[in-house]
Order: structure tokens, then sequence, then C-alpha cells
């Protein structure tokens, strides 16, 4: 463990909340992102039917994931692709190195992947020498920036665009504007001829149909086209959950996730690759790296249903916790009530120094707006409230007696009334400084509450005599 | 093309933003070529690609559309086609009005074309009895001779919304998509018989 993920957060968390800019695009984004959704889910009839049918999909793509990825693999390397399983992120990392090596790369192309960020690949490759470029216009941005991504698929949704037109203008000599067509272009300029010139393009990988050994990428920019068909090598990272058993079962989760994504009906393009395209055509190689890096693990665990994730961001646009703290407060690449469930498994020590017993569950405000939204409708609020109930399993021995004790103090009607009769004497006779002292975290920003002058149960009493026992 | 046909299709092509004309005969096709400069009228098969690589727009003939979302299914029949999608400037796609789909579903479920000889050695698809040999099952051997090594499915063009959630046309691809669509039988007159499928929904 590295440090109190919890305290970390709200060191960050605090830092965030006082910075109004911040707090402006963090407002302004979501809302966009949530009317835009409630705008294309309105016009889709029978919605909750597509949901379950996009549930019953996603819960055998993780749990039948084994037989699935064999059968993926086994078409993808009829096909003429070559198949890579990574245990962890560093069999990972492996892998794709030896894949840049071998091709002679010195220039490597990214599109947006998640999966990349969780196994901190592109630090990983520019150790070894390598050029990365993130392509996505948000991935880079932040990688400008030396950021991580706020948002799993709006990267710089924190920032506005007076932030972007001051980076490219130091960073890329651009002419300051504040029009996002304008900053656009420059990064289309700037980006055009490094695809031209890149030695291995690397994508994530939304899905893989099983079925058919098809490997599936959704995009609106058009940098993970040209990321996977210029570059001599393609290589592709997804995750050993991403299996879909069958062709036919693209249409419903196409149909669910770019609405709850980005509030589309269709993203502008979607790839679905059988293997390497013909001599002169594309590539001339691609590889698929199925990665497990924890997804075993969180499938052993109480909190298994989040591998249904659709990686969506529609739980971050609508939690109150994310949408005034943004993403970076969480202090890892899954942020949002998602990122709570994912963070200490797929990300871990090493990298977030986060796990199932230093994990930041506590930070939830147990709203249950994520579950509501979920398209793949996993039930996200008892998930994190299993997380909660693990992390204090795994708690110190001291807080483990703590709660053990007030246990015995709520299960006994006696104690109970004791221990209530003294906090009311207590918040009547310390002085104010003290009880401030005494409880800080709820102190710092508000005042303590007048202590009632009897019980709850005594109150009834009196108003209802005869109602109580 | 029927009326209600024609309007949906209006709908959905306006709202991603895709300049779409519907030809009915040789006369409009021509004038609509002439239109968009397509480089090889006369000629059969693949658009030149040399041309693309350094110019402004892309030609390609899709394999179908989707009517529920707008959408142009460009596969690996034409080898090509799939870097002539994200390249240009501007993306000029043609389509059969015979392949047009009423959903994605429609597409995946309609019965196996027989791939001829052209799409399998060009189009980077392993025959059918290639596949089984492999030991693929019949229905990863049928997607395969359909759509070849790719299938991009392409609804409206490029665009981002990272910088205030503003959109913005032409990110990384295309900044116009323009597609049209036409009677079979005028295109294979128009690009030869080997340029547009058989099969539609």
């Amino acid at each position: 463990m590295r440090g109190n993920a919890l305290a970390a957060y709200r060191r960050r968390a605090a830092r965030a909340l006082a910075d109004a800019t911040l707090r402006g695009n963090l407002r302004r984004a979501t809302d966009t992102a949530l009317a835009k959704r409630a705008a294309r889910l309105a016009e889709i009839p029978d919605y909750d039917d597509w949901r379950e049918k996009v549930a019953a999909i996603r819960r055998a793509g993780w749990e039948d994931r084994a037989a699935l990825v064999a059968r993926a693999s086994a078409h993808l390397a009829a096909a003429g692709a070559r198949v890579h399983h990574a245990a962890d992120a560093a069999a990972a990392r492996r892998i794709v190195a030896e894949i840049a090596a071998d091709a002679g790369a010195r220039l490597v192309v990214k599109g947006k992947s998640m999966l990349t960020e969780e196994i901190e690949l592109t630090p990983h490759l520019e150790a070894l020498g390598l050029e990365v470029l993130e392509t996505d216009l948000g991935e880079f941005i932040v990688q400008l920036r030396g950021e991580m991504p706020s948002h799993i698929t709006a990267p710089a949704l924190h920032l506005n665009r007076r932030q972007v037109s001051r980076l490219f203008a130091d960073r890329l000599g651009a002419a300051e504007t504040e029009d996002p067509e304008e900053l656009t272009l420059a990064a289309r300029r700037h980006l055009r001829d490094k695809f031209l010139a890149a030695d291995v393009g690397i994508s994530g990988g939304n899905f893989v149909v099983a079925e058919t050994g098809t490997l599936v990428t959704l995009e609106n920019e058009g940098n993970i086209g040209l990321s996977t068909t210029l570059p001599r090598v393609h290589v592709a990272l997804t995750g050993i959950e991403k299996c879909l058993p069958r062709l036919a079962d693209l249409d419903p989760v196409l149909r669910l996730l770019p609405p709850n994504g980005t509030g589309q009906q269709a993203v502008s393009y979607v790839s679905l690759l059988n293997g390497p395209a013909p001599p002169g055509c594309g590539p001339e190689a691609l590889h698929v790296v199925f990665v497990d890096n924890g997804r075993s693990a969180l499938a052993a665990s109480g909190q298994r249903e989040i591998l249904a994730c659709l990686r969506c961001g529609a739980c971050l646009n609508v939690c109150p916790v994310f949408r005034n703290a943004g993403g970076h407060s969480y202090g890892a690449v899954y942020p949002g009530p998602m990122g709570i469930l994912l963070a200490p498994y797929l990300l871990g020590d090493a990298t977030a120094g986060l796990n199932p017993g230093n994990s930041l569950a506590d930070v939830c405000s147990l709203c249950e707006a994520c579950g509501e939204v979920c398209p793949a409708a996993i039930p996200l609020p008892d998930l994190i409230l299993g997380a909660r109930a693990e992390k204090e399993r795994r708690a110190p021995a001291s807080r483990r007696l703590a709660w053990r004790l007030f246990g015995r103090l709520a299960a006994s009607p006696r104690l109970f009334r004791a221990a209530g009769a003294m906090m009311r004497m207590s918040l009547r006779v310390l002085p104010a400084f003290l009880l401030a002292r005494l409880t800080p975290s709820w102190s710092r920003a508000r005042a303590l509450p007048a202590p009632p002058p009897r019980s709850f149960r005594a109150e009834l009493r009196r108003r209802h005599p005869g109602r109580l026992s | 093309m029927n009326r209600e046909l024609a309007a949906r299709l209006r709908e959905r092509f306006a709202a991603t933003d895709t300049e779409w004309r519907h030809l009915e005969d040789a006369a409009a096709l021509d004038a609509w070529l002439a239109e968009v400069g397509w480089p090889m009228p006369d000629a059969a098969g693949t658009p030149r690609s040399a041309a693309c690589a350094a110019g402004d727009a892309a030609w390609t003939v899709a394999d179908g559309l989707v009517a529920e979302t707008g959408t142009l299914l460009i596969s690996g029949r034409r080898p090509h086609a799939r870097r002539l999608v994200f390249l240009a400037e501007t993306h000029v796609a043609l389509a059969a009005e015979e392949t047009i789909f009423d959903t994605l579903a429609d597409f995946l479920a309609a019965p196996a074309r027989e791939a001829s000889g052209n799409a399998t050695t060009n189009g980077g698809g392993a025959t059918s009895a290639d596949a089984r040999a492999a030991g693929h099952t019949d229905a990863a051997a049928a997607w395969r001779a359909r759509v070849g090594h790719q299938l991009t499915l392409v609804t409206g063009p490029s665009r981002t919304a990272d910088i205030e959630k503003t959109l913005v046309l032409g990110a990384h691809g295309p900044r116009r998509l323009l597609a049209a669509t036409a009677p079979a039988a005028l295109l294979r007159a128009r690009f030869g018989a080997d340029a547009i499928p058989e099969a539609g929904p």
C-alpha cells in the first residue's frame, strides 16, 4: 500500500474544488454530455429491452472469457494475425516493445485506448527511445500537458478553449485562437505527417467478435483509421473480457454505446478488422494482444460484474462527485463510479497505490445515479457498497475492532441510549474549538448543529404516548 | 426509391452531415460524377489510389448502406478502400439502391454471397474452402467471404468534440462526406459487373 488513497483523493479534490475555472469547465462539459445523451435515448424505442440484451451479451463476454478469447484467437491466427496473451501490464508492455523493436520502429502513432493508459505503455516505449504520439485530439492535448486523461471518453474535458489555445501556441507555435475549429486544424496539420511517417500504429479494441475473430474499434476523428492503415505494423490491445460471442451482437452494442458515450446515434467510424490487409493495401502485420492484468482477480471478487463495462463514461458524467471534483482527483486513469471498482484491480498498487483494501469506495455519495444510466445495467451502487465492505474487511485490526465495538453498542438498546445521552451532553458542554478539532472533516465547511434536548425515541414517546413500548 | 425511404435517408444523412443524392437515371449519374470529379467514369473497379494520396478527394463504392443510421459499409472487397476512407479531405461514396439495409442487424444476417474470384484474390479474404481447412466455422468463413479482411462503417465525416464539447468536422479524416445512391443496374453499366455487390436485403 502506497499511502492512504482516500486521504490523497481528499487533498487533490480540495485543490480541484478551489479551482473555479476547472469547476466551470467540468460543469459545462458534463451538462452538455448528459443533455445529448438524453436526447438520443429519447429516440430509441424499447430502450430497456436493448439494455437487457447488451447486459446479457457483456455478461457472457466476461463469464465465458476463456472460451471466447480462444475462439477469437483461432480465427484471427487463421487469417494471418499474430495473437498474444499478456498476464499483466509488464508482459503486455514487453510484447509491444518487442514488436516495435522487430519492426525497427522509431515513430509510433496511437489511437485512444484506456487499456494502453492502464498499462502505462507510452512512458515505457518512450524510455526505450521511441517517439510515441497520441493522435486523438483530447489525448494529444493531455499528452502535450504531461497529464493523464481526466475522462475515459473525453480526455481533455477539464480544459477550455483558452487553455488549449495557450498550449498549442507554446508547444506547436500555433497562432492563438479561441475557435475550436482552428485549434482542431492546428492539431490535424501537426499530426498528418506523423501518420504518414509512423512505423507502428497502436490501437485499443472496443470489442472482439469471437464467432468471426473480428477486432472492433469505434471512433469519430479518423485517427484510429489512419493509425491502423498507414504504418507497416498495427498492434491492437484489448482486455480478455471484451469479446462478443456472435457477430449479431454488434447491432445491440453499437445501438447503445454511442448514445451513452458521446450522445450520438452512431460514431463516424466503426472498423471491423478480420485480419491483416492484403499486401500493399495496409499494414503488413496485425498483432492482437489480449491482456488480463487483474481481470481474472476481479472476476473472482465481489465486484466482478463491473467487467461488463463498455467504457462509455456515462456514469462519470452523471456522478455528482466526478462533476465537482473532476477525474484527476482520483489519481487513476479510471475515475468515477466505474473507476472506483476497476482501478484497485487493473491499476493496482504499482501504478495508482490502489488495492481492494485501499480503494476510493468511500468517495461515492451513494446517490445511485450511475446505476440508472449504465447501458450494460451494471448494479454500480451495489458493487460500490460491496467494495466498501471489502475495504473494511481488509482494514487494520484497530479499525475492525472499533467497528466491532460500535456494532455491540448499536445492538444493545441500553448501551445505545447511554451513548446518545453522553453525546448530547458533550455537544452542550464542550467548547466549540474543541468540538471542531474532534470533527475536522465536518467542521471545515459547516457548523455543528445544536444538540437536540432529548433522543428521538424520547421525543416520540413525549408526542405520542403509548406508541413505543 | 419509394418516397418513405427517401425521406428517411434524407433525415439521417442531414443529421450526420452527409451530403446525399439519389440518382435515378444515367443522365443524373453522369451529371453527379462530373460534379464531384469522379476520376475514371469509364473504367471498372477500384478507384485510383495514387490520385488520393496527394489529392483532395477519395472515391469509393460501398457494399451497402444502413438506412436507420445513414451508415455506408465499405468492405475489403476493394482492398485499398479502407485507406481511402480516412485519407482524403473529401470522401465520395456510391451505393446501389438494392443494397440498402434497414438496420445493421439486417446486413449482418444477410445470406452469404459466393465470393467472386476477384474479391477473394484482391480482397485478402480467405476462400470458404481455405477457411474450412483452417478450422473456421461456416459463420467466420462466410463473413470473410462477404467482406474480405475488413469492413468499415462510415457515418458522416470525421468529427471531434474534444474542445469544450464543440462539434468540429474534419478532425483527422475527411471534412466532407458525399454519398449517392443509384439503381444497381445503372452502376454496373457504368463501373462494371463486379463493382456492385449482388445481394441485397
